[in-house]
C-alpha cells in the first residue's frame, strides 16, 4: 500500500527537481564602511556620511537599503525639540551579480547628537535575503553636554577592587537644560564591542534633572544623592563598561565610555 | 458494538404502562457497568447503578430502541417490546480500541447513535491522558499525538499545528464553537485554559465538510465535559510546579447535579518566570548574543482564567449555558523584536517581572449548548457562541522615522468580536443509516489600535449550510458521504498613516490598505468509506474538496510584524484557497496489538503563502515586503502508530510523523513544515499495588526528529535531536480520598536543540531546557 502511495510523490518530485532549479543562495555583503570605519564611526551633525561596500550574488542582484536610526533606548518625549534624531532609509535598485556601492548622504545640522546604527541589507532578484552588516555611528554636536571625567582616567583600563567603592569625579555641563544623567556599570566579555558580552549590571542608576534648570552637574551628586557605585563583594570578576549618559533639552545624547576590571 | 442479548426475565407492570429493567455489561470482562446512560425512545435517559443495573419506570406499551452508551465504550442498541411479556434487558458494551489503557479512548458525542463506525479517522484523548502529559500549554500537551505539533513563541505562547499546517488552516472548537483569537499570528497563541478541558478529538483530514472555510488540515474539537451524575456534588484541586521557569500554579473546580439541573465552576491561575535554556549565548547574524544566567530575559507570564456552566437534562435532551476567561500576560524575549543587541539583553535582574516586550490576552467567551431530541429519529445540536478577543501587543516604541514619537507602548491593539451559530439535524432513519443537516453562521468585527499598524477594521459574515449521510452496509462497511455551500461577505475598512519629514510637518499620507468589499462562495463535498475487511482489519479512505476562504489579514495586511522583520502585504484579489484531499487510514487491532497508519495526499490548486518579493519595505529598520500570494502545492505525508502489549502492564508504543510539501511555482517547500519525528514510549503500569496504591505507573518516552532541511527562501534548516522524558504516574488511596500524582522530567538530558516551528527559531535561540513537572490532583465528592 505504501509503494504504491509514494510512486506519484516520488515521481513528482523528480519531475520538479529535473524542470526547476531554484536560486536559494542569497547575496552576500562582502565589506561595507561608512567613512571607511567598518565598525564604530563619528561624525558631526551637518556633515556627511560616506557609505562603501561590495555586495555579490550568485544570480543577479536585486536591492540594498540603509537604515539608519537612532538607539536612545526608547526615552523620547513627544515634544518638538531643537535637534531632533536623524534617520535615514534609503533604497536603491541594482543588479548583476556584484555591485560596488558608494553612497552619500548628509546628516542635517540640526540632527541630535547621540548613538545611532547604520543598517545594511541586501537581496536578490528572487527574494533570498543576504545577512546583513551594522556599523555603529556617533553623531556629535558643539552643543551637546560635555562629560569631562577627571578621576578615574577614561583613555584607559582601570581596575576596581570588589567590596571597594568606585567614585567618580567631574562635570557634565551643558549650554542649555540637562534632563538626565544616566549611570550604569555592565559586565562586557571583551571589553570593547557592543554586541557581545554576558551582561551582568553591577551598577545602574537614572538621575532625573527634569524640573530644575541646570545646566551642569557635578559627577559628586552620585554619591551625594546616595547612590554610590560599590562594587558588591559577590560581584564576579571580569571586565566591565562604566557608562554615562547626559540628556540635554534639546534632545542630545552624550555618551562617554570607560573600562574597569573589577578584581 | 456487538450486542448479546441474555435470558430474559418476565416483568410485567400495570395494564397500561411498564417498568423496563435490565443490567449493563463490559462485553469482555462480562463485569457489571456503571454510569452508563441509557436512552429508551424519548424517556428520561437514566444510569446504570454500580451493579450496573437500570430501571425506566412507566412506559407504554410499544417497540422500543434502547441504546447505552459509556465513554470509552461502544454504543449498544436493542430493539425491545415492551408490553407484559418483557424480561429484563441486557445491554453489552464493547470496550473500544485495544484496551481501555491505550491513549486513544473513544469518547463518543453525547446523543450518537445510528451508523457506529466513522469514515474518518480520529483521535481522542480522555482527562487521564491529559493529566499524565499537561505540557506547558494545550497546544504542547496535544503534541504527543502522531500529526500533531505546535508553534511556539517561549513557553507560554503556542497554537497547534496538525500536519505541519496552522494559522487559519486549523480549527479549534471549544464545546461547538469555533474559536476566533487571530489565529493568524505566529506568535498568537490558542486562549484555552487546558486545565478545563476534559476530552478532546482530533480529527486530521479533510474537514470542511462539517466544519467549513478553515480547517483544511484538521480540526481539534474539545468535547464539552460529561454533565455530572444527578444528585451528584463533586470538587477537584489540582496543583502544580514546573522547575525550568519555577512555574506555580492551580486549578479548582466544582461541579454537581441536582435534580436534572447541573452546573459547572472552575478557576485556573498559573504565574511562570523566565525559562531556562542549556545555553550561554546565541548566534545571531555572525554576532555573539548572550543569555545572562542561561535564562531568557523577559520570558515570565501569568494566566487567570475562569469558567463557569449552568444546565438542564431533561427527557428531551440538555441545554447548557456557559461563560469563560481567560487572561495572559506574557513577557517577550527583547531580542526577538526588531533586531537583538547585546545592550537589550542585558539581564534585568528579575526573572519574573512581565516587561516590555510583552502581550496581554484576553479571550471571553459565552457558550449556548443545546441537543435536543425531537423526537425517535430527530435530533437537534445547537451551539452559539459570543467571544470578545483582546490582544494587546506592548513595546517601546522605535525606530518610528522622522515623525513624532510617540511616549505610548501600545504597539499593536486588536479587538476581535465573533458571534457564532450552528446547528445541526441528525436524523437516524434505523441504525444503519443517519443523515445529518447543518447550518453555520458567524459574524466577526475586528477593531484596532496602536503606533504601528499591521490590519485594519473590518466585518466579516459567514455562513454555510450542508448535509450529510452515513450508510452502513452490513456488518463490515460504513459509507459517508455529503455536499456543502459556503458563503462569505468581507468588508475591510481603509487605513491611512501620514508621512513626516520631521516630527511636526506631515508632507503626504501613504494608504496602507484600501477599502476592499469580498465576496466568496464554494461548492466543497466529500466521500468516505470504512472497511472491516476482517473483524481486525479496518481500511477507511476519504475524499475532499477542501475549500478555505482569505482571511482579512490576507487581503489587507500591510506592516511588519513585530520581530520577523519582515513586511508582511496583503492582496486584495485574492481567491479562496481550494484544494483535493485524500486521506487513507489502515488499522490492525488484536487483543495485545494495534497498529495504524494515515497516510495523505493533498493538491491545492491557489494555496495562500507570502512570497519575498525582492523589495524593500520604505519602513524604518524594516526588512523585505512578503507579499500574499497563491500557488499551487502538493502537501503529503503519513502518520504510524504502534501499540504492544508485551504483558499486562508493559505497554510499549511509537508513533511517526512525516510531512512532505512543494510549492509548485517555485520548487521550494512551504514554510514551517515539521520534521520527520518519532515518538516511543514504553510504559509501566502497575493496578492494585496496595490498599493505598491503587495504581502506579513509570514511562519512558524518546522523542527523536531528523534535521529539517527542506525549507522555504529564506528559512533556516534546523537540525534533528533526541529528547527522553521520564514520568511518573501514581494514585494514593487514604480511606476513601484519592489523590493523583504526576512526576515529569521533560527534556531529561538537557539537550540543545531547536524547533523548527519556534517563533525564535529565527534568532537560533534553543528551546527549553530539562523541565520537573509535579501535578497533584485531589478528587472530592462532596455528595454523592
Amino acid at each position: 500500500m505504501k509503494i504504491s502511495y509514494f510512486i506519484p510523490i516520488v515521481s513528482l518530485a523528480v519531475l520538479l527537481g529535473a524542470c526547476k532549479k531554484e536560486d536559494t543562495v542569497a547575496p552576500v555583503i562582502d565589506a561595507f564602511t561608512v567613512n571607511g570605519q567598518a565598525e564604530e564611526v563619528s561624525a558631526q551633525a551637518g556633515s556627511s556620511l560616506s557609505f562603501a561596500g561590495t555586495l555579490s550574488d550568485n544570480e543577479n542582484l536585486k536591492q540594498f537599503k540603509i537604515d539608519v536610526h537612532d538607539v536612545f533606548d526608547g526615552h523620547s518625549h513627544n515634544k518638538v525639540q531643537a535637534n531632533t534624531p536623524f534617520t535615514l532609509a534609503t533604497i536603491k535598485d541594482i543588479e548583476g551579480t556584484t555591485y560596488t556601492l558608494s553612497e552619500i548622504a548628509n546628516i542635517p545640522a540640526g540632527a541630535a547628537a547621540g548613538p545611532y546604527d547604520i543598517l545594511l541589507q541586501v537581496v536578490d532578484e528572487v527574494g533570498n535575503e543576504g545577512a546583513f552588516k551594522e556599523v555603529e555611528l556617533t553623531i556629535t554636536r558643539l552643543d551637546q553636554a560635555s562629560i569631562t571625567v577627571t578621576s578615574h582616567d577614561l583613555s584607559v583600563d582601570n581596575s576596581v577592587n570588589r567590596g571597594a567603592r568606585l567614585t567618580l569625579a567631574g562635570m557634565v555641563m551643558d549650554d542649555v537644560d540637562l534632563v538626565e544623567v544616566k549611570v550604569s556599570l555592565v559586565e562586557s566579555a571583551d571589553g570593547h564591542s557592543h554586541k557581545t558580552g554576558s551582561g551582568a549590571i553591577l551598577y545602574s542608576h537614572d538621575f532625573d534633572l527634569t524640573g530644575s534648570a541646570d545646566t551642569q552637574w557635578d559627577l559628586a551628586e552620585i554619591e551625594n544623592q546616595g547612590f554610590p557605585i560599590d562594587i558588591a563583594s559577590t560581584a564576579e570578576a571580569g571586565h566591565y563598561e562604566l557608562t554615562l549618559v547626559a540628556i540635554d533639552s534639546d534632545g542630545n545624547y552624550t555618551v562617554v565610555v570607560g573600562h574597569f576590571d573589577v578584581l | 458494538m456487538w450486542l448479546v442479548a441474555f435470558g430474559l426475565f418476565g416483568q410485567g407492570a400495570s395494564a397500561q404502562t411498564f417498568t423496563v429493567s435490565g443490567q449493563v455489561f463490559d462485553a469482555k470482562t462480562h463485569e457489571a457497568l456503571e454510569d452508563v446512560t441509557l436512552f429508551l425512545g424519548n424517556y428520561p435517559s437514566v444510569l446504570s447503578e454500580s451493579d450496573g443495573s437500570f430501571v425506566v419506570g412507566n412506559v407504554a406499551q410499544g417497540e422500543y430502541e434502547i441504546r447505552g452508551q459509556k465513554m470509552g465504550y461502544e454504543l449498544d442498541v436493542l430493539k425491545i417490546v415492551v408490553d407484559k411479556n418483557l424480561k429484563k434487558v441486557h445491554l453489552h458494551l464493547e470496550p473500544q480500541g485495544v484496551n481501555q489503557d491505550t491513549v486513544y479512548i473513544v469518547a463518543r458525542d453525547f446523543l450518537d447513535l445510528g451508523p457506529k463506525e466513522s469514515t474518518l479517522s480520529s483521535d481522542y484523548v480522555d482527562e487521564e491522558f491529559l493529566q499524565k502529559n499537561y505540557g506547558n500549554t494545550l497546544a504542547q500537551t496535544l503534541e504527543k499525538i502522531p500529526g500533531i505539533t505546535s508553534m511556539n513563541t517561549g513557553v507560554g505562547i503556542a497554537k497547534p499545528v496538525i500536519r505541519g499546517m496552522t494559522f487559519n488552516r486549523v480549527i479549534v472548537n471549544d464545546q461547538g464553537v469555533k474559536q476566533e483569537g487571530q489565529q493568524w499570528g505566529a506568535d498568537h497563541g490558542l486562549e484555552i485554559d487546558q486545565y478545563g478541558v476534559e476530552r478532546i478529538e482530533v480529527v486530521k483530514g479533510p474537514s470542511s465538510l462539517l466544519y467549513g472555510s478553515d480547517g483544511i488540515s484538521g480540526v481539534i474539537n474539545i468535547l464539552p465535559p460529561a454533565i455530572p451524575k444527578a444528585g451528584t456534588l463533586s470538587a477537584e484541586a489540582v496543583a502544580f510546579h514546573r522547575t525550568n521557569n519555577a512555574a506555580y500554579g492551580g486549578s479548582g473546580a466544582l461541579k454537581g447535579n441536582f435534580r436534572n439541573t447541573f452546573f459547572r465552576l472552575r478557576g485556573t491561575a498559573q504565574s511562570f518566570g523566565d525559562y531556562r535554556v542549556p545555553a550561554d549565548t546565541f548566534l545571531y547574524n555572525s554576532y555573539v548574543l548572550p543569555i545572562y544566567d542561561r535564562a531568557l530575559k523577559n520570558t515570565a507570564g501569568s494566566e487567570v482564567d475562569l469558567s463557569g456552566a449552568l444546565g438542564i437534562q431533561r427527557t428531551w435532551g440538555y441545554v447548557s449555558l456557559g461563560a469563560s476567561n481567560f487572561q495572559q500576560r506574557s513577557g517577550l524575549f527583547p531580542g526577538a523584536i526588531g533586531i537583538p543587541r547585546a545592550y537589550s539583553l542585558l539581564s534585568d535582574g528579575d526573572s519574573r517581572n512581565i516587561d516590555l516586550p510583552r502581550q496581554e490576552v484576553n479571550h471571553l467567551k459565552l457558550l449556548l449548548n443545546a441537543r435536543l431530541l425531537l423526537n425517535d429519529h430527530w435530533m437537534l445540536e445547537v451551539d452559539g457562541g459570543m467571544q470578545e478577543n483582546s490582544r494587546r501587543e506592548l513595546s517601546n516604541p522605535h525606530n518610528h522615522g522622522p515623525g513624532p514619537r510617540t511616549a505610548d507602548t501600545l504597539a499593536h491593539g486588536l479587538y476581535l468580536r465573533t458571534f457564532s451559530g450552528n446547528f445541526r439535524f441528525s436524523q437516524t432513519l434505523n441504525h444503519h443509516l443517519r443523515l445529518k443537516y447543518g447550518l453555520t453562521a458567524q459574524q466577526q468585527g475586528n477593531k484596532r489600535e496602536g503606533f504601528e499598524f499591521l490590519i485594519p477594521d473590518y466585518q466579516y459574515v459567514s455562513g454555510g449550510v450542508y448535509g450529510m449521510g452515513e450508510y452502513e452496509w452490513g456488518k463490515a462497511m460504513t459509507f459517508s458521504g455529503g455536499i456543502r455551500f459556503d458563503m462569505g461577505h468581507v468588508e475591510v475598512d481603509s487605513f491611512t498613516t501620514p508621512i513626516y519629514s520631521d516630527p511636526v510637518t506631515i508632507i503626504g499620507y501613504w494608504q496602507r490598505t484600501p477599502v476592499i468589499n469580498r465576496t466568496f462562495q464554494n461548492v466543497s463535498g466529500a466521500l468516505g468509506w470504512s472497511w472491516y475487511a476482517r473483524e481486525r482489519w479496518n481500511v477507511k479512505i476519504n475524499l475532499g474538496r477542501a475549500f478555505r476562504m482569505p482571511t482579512p489579514p490576507e487581503l489587507s495586511e500591510n506592516g511588519v510584524h513585530h520581530g520577523t522583520f519582515r513586511h508582511e502585504q496583503g492582496d486584495p484579489d485574492l481567491d479562496p484557497e481550494t484544494g483535493y484531499q485524500l486521506d487513507v487510514g489502515f488499522a490492525y487491532h488484536a487483543p495485545d496489538l494495534l497498529l495504524k497508519a494515515t497516510p495523505f495526499f493533498n493538491y491545492f490548486d491557489n494555496y495562500i503563502y507570502l512570497r519575498p518579493s525582492g523589495a524593500f519595505s520604505p519602513l524604518p529598520d524594516a526588512g523585505q515586503i512578503y507579499q500574499y500570494t497563491q500557488a499551487s502545492a502538493v502537501h503529503t505525508g503519513f502518520e504510524a502508530f504502534a501499540e504492544y502489549h508485551l504483558i499486562e502492564p508493559l505497554h510499549i508504543s511509537s508513533g511517526a510523523q512525516y510531512v512532505w510539501n512543494v510549492n509548485m511555482e517555485t520548487g521550494l517547500p512551504l514554510p514551517f513544515t515539521p520534521p520527520f519525528s518519532v515518538s516511543s514510549q514504553v510504559e509501566y503500569s502497575l493496578e492494585k499495588i496496595a490498599s493505598f496504591l491503587p495504581q502506579l505507573s513509570l514511562s519512558v518516552e524518546h522523542v527523536g526528529a531528523l534535521a529539517q532541511n527542506r525549507t522555504d527562501r529564506n528559512e533556516k534548516a534546523t537540525p534533528g535531536y533526541h529528547l527522553f522524558h521520564v514520568s511518573l504516574n501514581a494514585t494514593l488511596k487514604a480511606g476513601k480520598q484519592e489523590l493523583m500524582l504526576n512526576l515529569r522530567a521533560q527534556n531529561l538530558f538537557d539537550e540543545v536543540y531547536m524547533n523548527h516551528l519556534s517563533r525564535y527559531r529565527i534568532l537560533n535561540l534553543p528551546e527549553q531546557g530539562r523541565n520537573f513537572m509535579f501535578t497533584l490532583k485531589i478528587p472530592v465528592n462532596i455528595l454523592k
